[in-house]
């Protein structure tokens, strides 16, 4: 039985190291400064064609977020519990009447909520800058484009508590940390573009390879949620839609959840096994 | 039989006067009129009857009211509404068939066709030349306008909107057949399939809004065509030029046009096309060229347009040759000119006359400041190839991948592709469309709400994280208190067969031991021994085979609730070290659900309440041991685990935090502690585990075992020398282990025996000189 008032002063406690944490306040920082640059820039010169709205700004933004997002959720995830692993401060917490679950969940709770007042701070003041400089915003694709960015950072996040939960060193943590990123931001795309062109694999196979990456999932759930159609992904992206039409998004969703509360059922086995040592 | 006859004929009879009642009902409602309707010959009260009764160049005035019907005008006459009278072809055919030439229709509204798309259902269908459709509404009808081998039509400032069908099933809004020379001209057009123009030569399509259809503009065999200042949006295709010379395409707005197709404008078979001064915005392709021109001596121009945040700018078939883009702005495309499959469209011309095409992706500059860039502008990305050569790869698009693969063509020559065109004379300004805008600006207050709430948000967030936020979440009250301690047997804590494994080596062997309330547990053993282990077992921290019970709760299923009956006093405590002493106490305060007045005690007995703001970092290593204690004692647990509780402290805070803990021992709590000092171990433990890689080897009394082990202090006693023979008889007699010392003697003391061998030599008359209490060198005693 979960008590949630353990959970919620733990989480607390969390919020307030990870909002002390360097690590967040140069993502968060550097994430604002990007968002709202790249919305300037996305704007300059376009507002004389009256198509300087947010959902196109949107559109230039998906890549900087699969760029910087994974990057903040996986190393802010890999250092909470090998951090305090190293530090011993782990130990003592497990040594107070909590359990495993309640520590792993309020550590993530707590982070995550870091994390996301983070975005949140990023694409506020980018979401303003674009409407003072005259942007026609679209709020729905703005909170399209935040909500699935969140969940992003969420699936970052507990991939980062899967590899933190069985590392003992912060920077072991890290150095996979980074790692990882690099395999599913670049590694794992060049592999897949090797594999279609030497294999020639279907638009099918492909679809499937890609939607193994989150970073695709995402991709794929912001464009079909944008633009209501993923024709500017080319044949894979015709095929998603033709095969599943209205369904393909609530696909799409279910994948991203799954990334999130796999990784964190996963690491909370190893935690729970490997403890505060 | 009869009767069988009779029924027949009864029958045939009834069905004869319902189909009687059902055709007149018909015929009086396609005969309704109301309203009044004013010609030259007089006052008619349907619009029937004035038809009938007018001549040509007649002006029939139409006054409001319904008029239902399917109406043939065969007279070059002038229909005009007053007040939108309402013409209703119920459903069926045509509303109005025009077969007289130079008839005008203007200000009415005409609705309701029939939907039928074999007999070309029509809200006006013109069969004859010059007429003028003007002003009207013509709403829900399957065709809007439809001329028929028509010529000189004038249709201008009409509203048409089609059936809310599926767009297959949808007429066109206009459809102009055979029928040159026609003006079509300020028109909005909607919720239709097409607007067609085939066959037809010298047609003006100027200012019209045409939207959500499918395909915008249809022109197939229309030479000398003019298209100028239209708004081409939300259809599947914007406009699609087939089969035709010397067409125009001018200052049109041309936008998100993204159906299965997508083309802005789509240009095939078209020779001597020119486009200018349009933009393009938004499209899936602003303009796709298939075999344009397709004749030798012929070209296609595209000048000064703006093709803008569109998939691709412009798509051309590799075939495509004799193309002029010259003072174009390609502004963030997605891939701004591509290559629909394998070849090359070098024969055609990205700058005429020195003046190229403005490049937003264009890394070059201008040093001369003549608006040209001083370096030529190539496409050249790889990914763009790649895509281009393999479709399929687009699934890849947004992806960080795709900036990496042609960041390494532009760092690796070897693998950089062949330029896609070339601009000798790249723009380093982007061109302007002047009064051209896809949407209008509307000042985005919802983003702007959701943008301020975020920020919000965020500040809510780094609120719950402050000191500030912990304070109002203080609890007030114990929330859940520690159960009582109710130990079975007298045992507080129980451990049978206690094992514990790390891979192949043995940390702990069948330890068993047990241990009342007020009882002192030393575990005792060199590095490795097994007692920080055995710790992490009894907290449950770590798993392990046999069985611990921590006042009849078992750990290994319940290790929340037996925590909650144990203190831990870790050998090197790792706090928070940016929190107070007073937050640090809340928090623990909160999380073992004890309360304010008892944490406040707890400060305050350790003697930390001078100390509650400062910095636990600022606090010395006596004072974090206090800390820990405070904390280790919230909610009052039985029991209280100590882990080298001392090794950092110096000799006065080691002495003060024992005789703290030999308090609370003689208040009741059971303490088990390791230690590798003698002294500790003598003044807090009455039973001593001594462990040896992980197996117990004794259970003693302390002092046995300080004894065992060498570990009790020595005495000297100085008697001088002529004395030391005498005193270690004297000694020796009472059962002191001694030995001669010069001047002196030592004597091996328990601890509460000091006393005792001075008394022995002061009984025995041997003047004691001097005393002095040394170490073992197993570890300082009482120092």
């Amino acid at each position: 039985m979960i008590d949630l008032q353990t959970v919620a002063i733990l989480s607390q406690k969390e919020v307030r190291d990870a909002t002390k944490s360097r690590w967040l306040l140069m993502f968060g920082v550097g994430f604002a400064v990007i968002a709202s640059a790249l919305s300037w820039m996305a704007l300059s010169g376009l507002g004389s064609f009256g198509v300087a709205g947010f959902g196109r700004t949107t559109a230039s933004m998906v890549n900087m977020v699969l760029l910087i997002v994974p990057l903040m959720g996986l190393t802010l995830g890999a250092l909470a519990i090998a951090s305090e692993r190293e530090r011993g401060a782990l130990a003592y917490l497990m040594s107070q009447p909590v359990t495993a679950f309640e520590i792993l969940l309020s550590k993530y709770l707590g982070v995550a909520a870091a994390l996301i007042a983070a975005l949140l701070v990023g694409f506020g003041i980018s979401g303003i800058l674009v409407v003072l400089r005259g942007g026609s915003s679209n709020a729905g694709d703005f909170l399209a484009l935040v909500g699935l960015t969140v969940l992003l950072a969420l699936s970052s996040l507990s991939i980062g508590f899967l590899l933190s939960a069985g590392l003992r060193r912060g920077a072991t943590a890290i150095g996979l940390s980074v790692f990882l990123w690099l395999t599913l931001a670049f590694f794992s795309d060049l592999g897949l573009m090797g594999t279609a062109v030497t294999l020639d694999i279907g638009v099918r196979e492909l679809l499937f390879m890609a939607l193994a990456n989150p970073l695709q999932v995402y991709k794929l759930a912001t464009i079909l949620s944008i633009k209501n159609d993923l024709e500017v992904l080319g044949p894979a992206g015709v095929y998603a839609m033709r095969t599943y039409g209205d369904a393909l998004l609530p696909i799409l969703m279910a994948l991203f959840v799954v990334w999130v509360i796999a990784p964190l059922g996963v690491g909370f086995l190893i935690f729970k096994r490997r403890g505060a040592f | 039989m009869l009767n069988s006859r009779a029924g027949k004929i009864t029958s045939t009879i009834a069905t004869l006067i319902v189909l009687m009642a059902v055709g007149s009902t018909i015929s009086s409602i396609r005969a309704q009129s109301s309203g009044s309707i004013e010609s030259d010959r007089g006052s008619y009260s349907t619009f029937q009857d004035a038809l009938d009764a007018s001549q040509d160049g007649d002006v029939l005035t139409v006054t409001s009211g319904t008029h239902t019907g399917n109406f043939v005008i065969d007279k070059s006459v002038t229909v005009q509404g007053v007040d939108w009278p309402t013409f209703d072809g119920g459903g069926v055919g045509n509303v109005f068939t025009i077969e007289a030439p130079n008839v005008v229709i203007t200000g009415l509204i005409i609705q309701n066709s029939g939907n039928k798309l074999n007999s070309e259902d029509a809200g006006i269908e013109a069969n004859a030349p010059g007429v003028v459709i003007d002003g009207n509404r013509i709403q829900n009808t399957l065709f809007g306008i439809y001329l028929k081998q028509a010529p000189n039509g004038d249709i201008r400032n009409n509203v048409i909107t089609g059936m809310d069908l599926e767009v297959q099933r949808r007429g066109d809004g206009i459809r102009v057949w055979y029928s040159s020379d026609t003006v079509i001209e300020n028109n909005d057009v909607s919720l239709v399939r097409d607007v067609v123009l085939w066959y037809s030569e010298r047609l003006t399509v100027r200012n019209n809004d045409i939207h959500d259809g499918r395909y915008g503009l249809h022109f197939m065999y229309d030479d000398d065509a003019l298209v100028e200042n239209n708004r081409l949006t939300g259809n599947s295709v914007g406009a699609f030029l087939m089969y035709s010379r010397r067409l125009q395409m001018i200052g049109n707005v041309v936008g998100d046009n993204r159906g299965p197709s997508g083309y802005g404008i789509g240009l095939k078979d078209l020779d001597d096309a020119y486009v200018e001064g349009n933009l393009f915005a938004d499209n899936r392709v602003g303009a796709y060229v298939d075999n344009s021109p397709r004749e030798r001596d012929s070209k296609v121009e595209f000048i000064d347009n703006v093709f803008v945040l569109n998939d691709f700018g412009v798509r051309l078939m590799p075939s495509v040759k004799r193309n002029q883009y010259t003072g174009n702005s390609f502004v963030d495309n997605q891939e701004q000119v591509q290559v629909a499959g394998r070849g090359t469209i070098e024969e055609n011309d990205w700058a005429v006359d020195g003046i190229g095409n403005y490049w937003s992706d264009y890394a070059g500059f201008d040093a001369d400041n003549d608006g040209v860039g001083d370096v030529i502008y190539k496409s050249e990305k790889l990914f763009e190839n790649l895509t281009d050569k393999h479709p399929k790869l687009r699934l890849l698009t947004f992806s960080p991948v795709t900036q990496a693969v042609d960041f390494a063509a532009k760092s690796f020559p070897f693998v950089r592709p062949e330029p896609k065109l070339t601009d000798p004379s790249p723009l380093v300004q982007p061109g302007t469309v002047p009064g051209l805008l896809l949407d209008k600006k509307v000042f985005a207050w919802k983003t702007l709400l959701a943008s301020l709430a975020f920020v919000g948000l965020a500040g809510v967030v780094a609120r719950i994280g402050s000191t500030k936020g912990e304070r109002n979440t203080e609890q007030k009250e114990a929330v859940e208190p520690v159960e009582p301690t109710d130990p079975v047997g007298g045992n507080v804590i129980e451990v049978i067969d206690l094992s514990r494994s790390f891979g192949d080596v043995r940390a702990l062997q069948n330890l068993t031991f047990n241990l009342a309330s007020g009882e002192g547990l030393a575990l005792w053993g060199n590095n490795g021994a097994g007692k920080t282990t055995a710790i992490r077992c009894i907290l449950g921290q770590v798993s392990y085979e046999g069985s611990v019970s921590i006042c009849g709760i078992d750990v290994a299923a319940k290790g929340k609730l037996a925590r909650a009956k144990v203190g831990l006093v870790p050998q090197e405590i790792s706090f928070h070290d940016d929190l107070t002493v007073l937050d640090t106490m809340r928090l623990y305060t909160k999380l073992r659900k004890s309360n304010h007045d008892e944490g406040s005690a707890l400060l305050e007995r350790l003697s930390l309440a001078p100390h509650l703001s400062k910095q636990v970092r600022q606090l010395s290593g006596g004072l974090r041991q206090r800390l820990a204690l405070a904390i280790a004692l919230l909610g009052d647990p039985p029991i209280l685990l100590l882990d080298e509780p001392t090794a950092n402290l110096d000799a006065a805070a080691r002495q003060d935090f024992l005789a703290l803990l030999e308090d609370l021992k003689a208040e009741g709590k059971a303490l088990v502690f390791a230690s590798h000092r003698p002294g500790e171990v003598l003044r807090l433990a009455d039973r001593v585990l001594l462990l040896d890689q992980g197996k117990l080897v004794a259970e003693s009394e302390p002092e046995d075992l300080m004894t065992r082990i060498g570990a009790l202090p020595k005495m000297r006693i100085e008697v001088g020398l002529r004395n030391v023979e005498s005193a270690m008889t004297a000694l020796s007699n009472d059962k002191f282990e001694t030995s001669a010392n010069r001047t002196g003697v030592y004597v091996t003391v328990a601890p509460g025996e000091k006393a005792l061998p001075i008394k022995t030599l002061v009984d025995a008359g041997i003047p004691v000189v001097d005393f002095d209490l040394e170490g073992t060198g197993k570890g300082d005693i009482d120092d």
